[in-house]
C-alpha cells in the first residue's frame, strides 16, 4: 500500500512539474538554424548568445558560418531552391533587395519590436534599413557606417611634426577634412619614423581594404562621396531614369585618389587586405589612417589587440573640395570649403526569419534574446563582435564606452564621428536593390583593373557603369529603377 | 606442367550460346543501378544545365511579397522563375572581356602547372628512388602536402608570400640586409609574390604545385619501381650513360604512366578555384581569377543561371579539345616510342 501512495505522490508530482518545465523550456525539442558570416565578428555572439537562450529555452541551436564572400549565395540558393535549410538569416543589409525583396523572410511581429525597445533603435535602422517596401522584415543587429581613425598623438597642431608638415604643405597639421588633406597627410608620415608606446619604428600612410572579392567597393563609395553626391540630390549611384552615375567625374576623382594614395602611402601588401587587416594593423600602430565600419574603436583600447591604446583619433570621412554637379555637368566648390557626404556602407546586419521555417516562434525567440537592448550595449563596445552602435541609449550613456576601456574623450570623440555621419543630412545610404551583390561586384572588378593599371580610372569606371547597365536591363530597368527610389524613400 | 600462358580465358558466354534469358536479365538488373545513378548524376545534369544555357534563366528582381508571374507560351518555369528561350548568353561569350580573361588565365595554370609537377615531380620520384639513409621518411613528408584540403594550402601560401610578415619576406630582408653589409650599398629584395599582377599568377602556380607535386611523385615513383633492374644492367653492360639510361629506358617506359599523372593534373587545373580565392580572391586586377570562380560568382552570387551555364559548357568545350588533342599526342608519342606504325 505504502509503495502504492508513493508511485501516485511521484506521479502527481511529476505531472504538476510537467507545465512548470514546459513553461521555463518552452521551445524544447525544437532546432533553430542559424546562418551568418564565420569569424568572431558576428558570427562569434550568434554562436556564443545562442547558446546561451538555447541553454533558457531547452531549444537546439546550429549556427552555420561561412566567409562573407560565400555568404550571400549560400543563403539565396537555399532560399531561392526552397530547401528550408535555415531558419534564422543573419545578413548584410544591402541584401534585403533580394531576401525580403523575394518573399523570403517573414515580416517583423509588434511582439518582436516590443521586445527588443524598437523605438531606442535608431530611426535610420528602424525605419530605412529594416524595411522593404514599406513592412520590417529585420531587426537591426549592427549600425554600420564608414569612418575615418586616424593617430592623434601624431596628426595635431601640437604634434612634434606640426611645424615640418606646416612648412611642406602650406596648412596646419590636424585631422583632416578633405581627401586632399588626408592624402598629404599620409605622404608626409609614410616611412618616417616615429615613437608608437615606447617603440620606434617607420610608420606607413594608410591601411584600407583594397582586396579584390572583399570590400573594396564600399571604400570607394566612400571615397567618391564627397566628389559625387550633391548635396539636395538623393541620387548617387544611378540617375532618375536608372542610368548609372559610376562614370561620372567624381566617381572618377574617388578612384583617382585611391590609386594615387595606394601608389604613394600605402602599407605593404595593402592590395590584399580585407578589413580584417584593417583592423589589426592600425591598431598595431603600423598605419597613421584607416578607413573601416566602427569597429576598429573598440579594438583600439583592447590592450590585448592595440598598442595605439588612447592615441587613436576617431572622425568622420573626409569630403571634397567640390563635387561634380551632374545637372550643370560641372565642378562646384562646396559650400564652406568641404562637401562632405558620410556614407552609411552596408548599413549593417540585420536578423530576419525565413518563411519556410518551420520553428518560426523559436526563431523569432531567438532573434529578440540576440537583439535585447542589453545585450545589443555588450556587443557594440566589445572589439571583435562586428556590431556597432545603433541605439540612442548607446549614444546617451557614456559610461558603457568607459566601462569597455574608452577615456571619456575617446569614447565622446568616437560617438560624435558615429553620430554625425548617422545624422548627416548629406549621407549616402547603399545600395538596397535586388542585384546589388552583382552590381557591386562588378565595380570590384572595375577597381581591380584601375589599382592595377589595367585601365585608367575613368575607363575602368566606363566599363563598370556598362556592366551595371546591362544587369539593370537583364533584372528589368523599371523594376529596378521603382525599387530603387523606393529605396531612396522617393515615391 | 601447364605455365601460365597456357591459361586462355574462358570465351564470352554469348559466343558458346550459353547465355540464357535469364542470364540476360540479371546482367540488365545488376547493372541498371550503375546505370541510373550515370543518368542521374552525369547526364541529366549535363542535359539539364544545357537546357538552361539557351533560356533567360536568372534570380528574379521582384517587389516585396510579390507573386512569380506565370509562365508565358514559348517560356519555362527554371527555378521558380519564368525564362524564356534566347541564346543571349552564347551571344554574349565572345564579347565578355571578363570571360576571355578568366579563360587566359586558366589556360596558364593547365599550362605552366602541370608543366611545373610534371618536371619537378619525376625529379623528385627519381630522387626518392634512389637508395640513402632516411627514404622512408622524406617519402612520407613529401606525400603530406596532398593531404592537406586546397583551403588550407591556400592559406599556407598566403602566409608564406606575405610581402609583410612572411618567413619569405624575412628571409629576403635578411639577403638584402647581408648584401647592402657586403657592396655598401643600399639592396632591397622584395618579390611581390602577390601583389604584382605579372607575379601572382606564378605564385598560384607555386602554391598549387607544393600541393599537387607530391601526386605526380607518387605515380611516377610508382612507375619508377616497377621498372625491372635487369634492364639497366643490361644498358649498362651495352655501355649505356646515365643520359642515355634515362632518355631509352626510364623516360620511354614511364611515358604512358606519365601521360595518365598529366592528364588527370591537368584535368584538376581547369577547375582550380580554391587556392586563388583564399590568396588573392582572383586579384591583383584580374590577374588570376580563373574560369570556375567566374562561373561560379555569375550563378551563385549573381544569380545568372544561364550564363553561368553557357559558361559551363565553354569550359566542357575547352576540356574536351585539350583532352583529345592530348590523347591524339599521346598515342603518337607511345607508338614512336614503340616504334610501331
Amino acid at each position: 500500500m505504502k509503495k502504492v501512495v508513493f508511485f501516485v505522490l511521484l506521479a502527481v508530482l511529476a505531472l504538476a512539474l510537467m507545465p512548470v518545465t514546459a513553461q521555463d523550456q518552452p521551445f524544447a525539442g525544437q532546432k533553430v538554424v542559424v546562418v551568418t558570416q564565420e569569424g568572431s565578428a558576428i558570427g562569434g555572439p550568434a554562436e556564443k548568445y545562442g547558446a546561451e537562450w538555447a541553454a533558457l529555452t531547452g531549444a537546439e541551436v546550429e549556427v552555420q558560418r561561412f566567409a562573407f564572400g560565400d555568404l550571400f549565395p549560400k543563403i539565396i540558393t537555399a532560399l531561392q531552391t526552397g530547401t528550408g535549410e535555415f531558419d534564422v538569416m543573419i545578413y548584410a543589409s544591402d541584401w534585403m533587395g533580394d531576401i525580403a525583396g523575394g518573399g523570403y523572410v517573414l515580416p517583423i511581429p509588434d511582439s518582436v519590436k516590443e521586445a527588443v525597445e524598437w523605438d531606442d533603435i535608431l530611426p535610420l535602422y528602424r525605419e530605412r534599413i529594416a524595411n522593404w517596401g514599406g513592412v520590417t522584415y529585420a531587426v537591426p543587429f549592427d549600425g554600420d557606417s564608414h569612418m575615418m581613425y586616424y593617430r592623434k598623438d601624431l596628426v595635431n597642431p601640437e604634434s612634434a611634426y606640426a611645424a615640418d608638415f606646416q612648412a611642406q604643405y602650406g596648412y596646419p597639421l590636424d585631422e583632416p577634412q578633405t581627401w586632399s588633406q588626408y592624402a598629404d597627410i599620409a605622404e608626409f608620415f609614410q616611412g618616417k619614423e616615429v615613437d608608437t608606446a615606447g617603440v620606434v619604428a617607420p610608420i606607413y600612410g594608410v591601411a584600407e581594404a583594397l582586396r579584390k572579392n572583399a570590400q573594396s567597393f564600399w571604400f570607394l563609395m566612400s571615397r567618391a562621396g564627397g566628389y559625387a553626391k550633391v548635396p539636395g540630390d538623393p541620387y548617387f549611384f544611378f540617375d532618375e531614369n536608372m542610368t548609372p552615375l559610376v562614370n561620372t567625374p567624381g566617381w572618377v576623382q574617388g578612384l583617382q585618389d585611391w590609386i594615387d594614395i595606394y601608389g604613394c602611402c600605402a602599407a605593404p601588401d595593402m592590395i590584399n587586405f580585407d578589413v580584417v587587416n584593417v583592423r589589426a594593423v592600425f591598431p598595431a600602430g603600423q598605419t597613421v589612417f584607416g578607413l573601416d565600419w566602427g569597429d576598429v574603436g573598440p579594438i583600439t583600447v583592447d590592450p590585448n589587440s592595440s598598442v595605439v591604446q588612447g592615441l587613436a583619433g576617431f572622425g568622420t570621412l573626409p569630403g571634397a573640395e567640390r563635387y561634380w554637379d551632374r545637372a550643370s555637368g560641372a565642378w562646384v566648390d562646396a559650400e564652406g570649403g568641404v562637401n562632405k557626404a558620410p556614407f552609411i556602407a552596408f548599413g549593417g546586419w540585420v536578423i530576419s526569419v525565413a518563411a519556410d521555417s518551420d520553428v518560426a516562434d523559436a526563431a523569432f525567440d531567438y532573434v529578440t534574446y540576440l537583439s535585447n537592448k542589453e545585450l545589443a550595449g555588450v556587443l557594440a563596445t566589445t572589439g571583435g563582435t562586428g556590431v556597432n552602435p545603433l541605439r540612442q541609449s548607446q549614444f546617451d550613456s557614456l559610461d558603457l564606452w568607459t566601462g569597455a576601456g574608452f577615456d571619456e574623450a575617446s569614447a565622446q570623440d568616437y560617438l560624435d564621428a558615429v553620430l554625425s555621419t548617422i545624422n548627416d543630412p548629406n549621407n549616402i545610404v547603399d545600395l538596397r536593390i535586388p542585384g546589388a551583390f552583382e552590381y557591386f561586384s562588378a565595380l570590384d572588378q572595375g577597381i581591380a583593373k584601375a589599382i592595377t593599371g589595367e585601365l585608367d580610372a575613368q575607363a575602368a569606371l566606363d566599363e563598370v557603369a556598362a556592366a551595371w547597365d546591362a544587369i539593370t536591363e537583364r533584372l528589368g530597368r523599371e523594376n529596378q529603377l521603382k525599387l530603387y527610389k523606393e529605396s531612396l524613400g522617393i515615391q | 606442367m601447364a605455365s601460365l600462358s597456357d591459361i586462355k580465358p574462358l570465351p564470352p558466354a554469348s559466343e558458346t550460346g550459353q547465355e540464357s534469358r535469364e542470364d540476360s536479365i540479371f546482367k540488365r538488373v545488376f547493372l541498371s543501378p550503375a546505370v541510373a545513378v550515370l543518368l542521374v548524376f552525369s547526364i541529366f545534369p549535363l542535359l539539364w544545365s544545357l537546357g538552361v544555357s539557351v533560356t533567360t534563366c536568372q534570380r528574379s528582381a521582384s517587389a516585396a511579397g510579390a507573386e512569380a508571374p506565370a509562365p508565358t507560351v514559348g517560356s519555362v518555369m527554371c527555378l521558380g522563375n519564368p525564362a524564356d528561350f534566347s541564346l543571349r548568353n552564347y551571344e554574349r561569350l565572345p564579347t565578355d572581356s571578363r570571360l576571355l580573361t578568366a579563360i587566359r588565365n586558366t589556360l596558364f595554370y593547365v599550362i605552366v602547372g602541370v608543366t611545373v609537377q610534371y618536371c619537378i615531380g619525376l625529379l623528385l620520384a627519381m630522387l626518392l628512388q634512389q637508395e640513402f639513409v632516411g627514404r622512408r621518411f622524406f617519402r612520407l613528408v613529401f606525400l603530406l602536402p596532398m593531404m592537406l584540403t586546397p583551403v588550407a594550402a591556400g592559406y599556407v601560401g598566403r602566409m608564406m608570400f606575405d610581402s609583410g610578415i612572411s618567413p619569405l619576406a624575412q628571409f629576403q630582408r635578411t639577403i638584402g640586409t647581408f648584401l647592402s653589409n657586403l657592396t655598401g650599398l643600399e639592396v632591397k629584395i622584395s618579390v611581390p609574390f602577390i601583389t604584382d599582377p605579372g607575379v601572382a599568377p606564378f605564385t598560384m602556380v607555386l602554391i598549387d604545385s607544393w600541393q599537387w607535386i607530391p601526386f605526380m611523385t607518387l605515380l611516377l615513383l610508382a612507375g619508377l619501381q616497377a621498372i625491372p633492374d635487369e634492364v639497366y644492367e643490361a644498358a649498362r653492360v651495352d655501355g649505356a650513360n646515365a643520359r642515355q639510361l634515362f632518355m631509352r629506358i626510364t623516360f620511354p617506359i614511364l611515358l604512358p604512366i606519365s601521360l595518365t599523372a598529366i592528364l588527370i593534373r591537368s584535368l584538376e587545373m581547369f577547375k582550380l578555384v580554391d587556392i586563388i580565392n583564399v590568396v588573392t580572391g582572383g586579384g591583383p586586377g584580374t590577374s588570376t581569377e580563373s574560369l570556375v570562380m567566374y562561373v561560379y560568382d555569375t550563378a551563385l552570387s549573381f544569380g545568372n543561371y544561364g550564363y553561368a551555364a553557357a559558361m559551363g559548357f565553354v569550359l566542357l568545350v575547352m576540356v574536351i579539345i585539350f583532352a583529345t588533342v592530348f590523347l591524339a599526342i599521346s598515342r603518337r608519342l607511345t607508338r614512336q616510342q614503340l616504334g610501331v606504325g
